[in-house]
């Protein structure tokens, strides 16, 4: 999961589903996710599906990372599935169906629609230290990502993991998320010492803020 | 694989409402009934963490696709009125991109919730009574099986539902048999069995980061002690 990437297909994409404004896509989610909660045969949820990966191909968003991030919930219908006796063929299609059309949509909602439009449409309904915790945690995302990536470099050039070696595989992998735990605290402090001097008072003023 | 994040379309509607609800009930209660006064210091950490926990569940260890989310630390340092918060952001943002469903994110915060907090709470009583590396472990292990064991709940709640989408009749050796019946002790044992795995092995990395921690940021981890 490519966090730089997917937030680079949601912001720079160009199609005619990322020109859609947000609100509008957002009520169509919803009423796409009420309707297959409801559809219980296999036609129609195949056909919604389809209709999920056609606008993924007609908006040009790569179709490997939209299956990646659809099939994520494979994990838990196989354990699920290993739990229920005498579940049809049918059955678990209309469940498999389902979820992964509802994921999809989902996906293709996100990959089109950026972060601060999401949480612009979200300050609406949410308080405002909500929507300035997810502001905040949006960002830090970024500030913090570029550290991630050489812990994960210094991981590897002390041996990264070695299956054979489990308990100093996991030493080696705590002490390189130690590292990176400090450097976020560290940034943590150097964003607290902004905001003080910036006179932050449980809010942030966005774009498309109704109140500020 | 310490933890599950539940799905879209396998639970009723009943069920994943009250879960918004609940979070929103807890979030209001945590914080005053919604008048936030978080210091700036509070905010910072909070949008770093969840950050934190975001990037840590991108982290996967192949080829299984495990990976940590080191939850329990961040509660430890969040304490658990910024946890409830913390969580929701983290299973929102996670949502967006199929990590976790949509309609299920108040579920989902719940179970994190839980995590977090059991963790934090086990860790500041056993801190005075364990060696650091032993009572990171052990906040971890419990932590993460309340998160499992409230996985495990909200599926129960959900099983009658869960059968109801899953039942078909079907015709075996000239016999009609209804098929599609949960079995939640069997569920149970995957569930709790494979968590186990997880359970231990972010225990394990939980501690190595509590005992660095502790060495690198004493403050961090002795301070929790007045939250």
């Amino acid at each position: 999961m490519d966090l730089y990437y997917i937030d680079y297909i949601s912001v720079y994409g160009r199609s005619w589903m990322h020109r859609v404004p947000a609100a509008i896509k957002m009520i169509a989610l919803a009423l796409i996710i009420l309707l297959l909660l409801n559809i219980q045969t296999i036609p129609l949820l195949s056909a919604m599906l389809a209709a999920v990966i056609l606008i993924a191909i007609t908006a040009h968003l790569p179709v490997k990372t939209v299956f990646v991030l659809m099939l994520y919930p494979s994990l838990f219908l196989v354990i699920l599935f290993f739990s229920i006796t005498g579940i049809t063929v049918a059955a678990v299609l209309i469940i498999i169906l389902r979820v992964f059309a509802i994921t999809g949509a989902v996906v293709v909602f996100f990959l089109t629609t950026s972060y601060p439009a999401i949480f612009s449409i979200l300050s609406r309904f949410l308080p405002g230290f909500m929507i300035a915790a997810l502001f905040f945690t949006y960002r830090s995302i970024f500030i913090i990502s570029d550290s991630l990536n050489n812990i994960r470099t210094m991981f590897h050039l002390r041996g990264g993991i070695n299956y054979r070696h489990p308990a100093a595989t996991l030493s080696r992998l705590g002490t390189a998320l130690g590292h990176f735990l400090v450097h976020s605290i560290e940034m943590s402090q150097r964003i607290s010492d902004a905001l003080k001097v910036r006179g932050f008072k449980n809010r942030i003023y966005h774009l498309g803020d109704k109140n500020g | 694989m310490s933890h599950i994040h539940l799905p879209d379309g396998i639970l009723p509607a009943w069920l994943w409402v009250a879960g918004y609800v609940i979070s929103a009930l807890l979030v209001a209660i945590l914080w005053r009934k919604g008048t936030a006064t978080a210091q700036p210091r509070e905010f910072a950490n909070l949008g770093i963490f969840a950050a934190v926990m975001i990037l840590a569940m991108a982290l996967e260890i192949p080829p299984i696709g495990f990976h940590f989310n080191l939850s329990v630390i961040t509660g430890i340092i969040l304490k658990p009125r910024m946890s409830i918060i913390a969580a929701f952001i983290v299973n929102l943002m996670l949502a967006f991109v199929g990590h976790g469903g949509i309609t299920v994110v108040g579920l989902n915060t719940l179970v994190l919730t839980i995590e977090m907090v059991a963790g934090c709470c086990m860790f500041r009583f056993l801190q005075k009574r364990m060696p650091m590396y032993g009572a990171g472990f052990a906040a971890t292990v419990i932590g993460l099986a309340c998160g499992t064991a409230a996985s495990f709940g909200i599926i129960a709640a959900g099983s009658r539902w869960i059968e109801q989408i899953s039942q078909s009749t079907y015709i075996h050796l000239g016999k009609q048999f209804t098929g599609g019946h949960l079995i939640l002790g069997r569920l149970a044992v995957i569930m709790f069995s494979i968590g186990l795995i997880g359970w231990i092995l972010e225990g394990i990395l939980t501690a190595a980061i509590l005992v660095f921690l502790s060495k690198n940021m004493p403050g961090l981890i002795s301070n929790q002690e007045a939250g």
